[in-house]
């Protein structure tokens, strides 16, 4: 499925293996970053599932961004599942790691990595 | 919050024309998104009667960017470091830490509903 909004967030999520890679691509800002807790959250329900999200197109995230990957991470740990954070691109990355939330993800630079981890 | 986002947009065409390369204009991109985030959610809380000025100048050495809100204000010191361990997996609090982190100076006024944020051209 694929949702677009007018500003930049696109989310496309699909099953690969065990995993439900959710495909990130624009800007989580602060209009996008609802779009992306509701596609996580619902995913994050899943008992022990697995959610893999593709950074590689993702040019900006906000803290309401950052909160949103928080969130499914509460939700999905606490239901046996997790999440992985895939290719952030560098600006993302460092804002990951000034967050210090990329001790919180594990973050891989490939997606089959990070699905078979 | 479609009025803050054209706000925003022009201030980012200023900056552009200014010449700001991508790391800078990414800096004060992310700044006033958590600025006006943070007075529309903290400040105003939500209430639309409520206003947010967004106020901008961007010269060729740097951009000031001033946001306000309606709201009661807050003491900045009082903000839980967000990078602490205890409160990694809080979903909300990164705001102030990030404006603070990318911004080359960012202060409150007395009260707590208003940030001067500035940005120098690299």
């Amino acid at each position: 499925m694929t949702h677009q909004r007018a500003y930049q967030l696109d989310v496309d999520v699909s099953r690969v293996g065990p995993a439900a890679v959710v495909k990130v691509r624009g800007s989580a800002g602060m209009n996008e970053a609802d779009l992306l807790q509701a596609e996580l959250s619902q995913l994050a329900d899943e008992p022990k599932g697995l959610i893999v999200v593709d950074m590689e197109g993702l040019e900006f995230i906000c803290s309401a961004g950052l909160g949103a990957l928080v969130n499914a991470h509460l939700k999905s740990r606490d239901r046996d599942g997790q999440i992985r954070l895939v290719k952030p691109q560098a600006r993302v990355l460092k804002i990951l790691e000034a967050t210090r939330l990329d001790t919180l993800f594990g973050i891989f630079a490939d997606l089959d990595e990070a699905i078979t981890a | 919050m479609d009025e803050a986002r054209k706000a925003e947009n022009q201030l980012l065409s200023e900056v552009a024309e200014h010449g700001y390369d991508e790391a800078a204009t990414f800096a004060i991109k992310l700044a006033v998104e958590e600025a006006v985030n943070n007075a529309i959610k903290h400040g105003n809380k939500y209430d639309r009667a409520k206003a947010v000025e967004i106020c901008f100048d961007v010269g060729p050495d740097r951009a000031e960017v001033i946001v306000t809100d309606e709201g009661v204000g807050f003491h900045p010191e009082n903000v839980a470091d967000p990078t602490a361990d205890e409160n990694l997996e809080k979903p909300t609090g990164r705001g102030i830490m990030l404006m603070r982190a990318y911004m080359d100076e960012v202060c409150y006024n007395g009260k707590g509903n208003q940030v001067r944020m500035v940005k120098r051209k690299p």
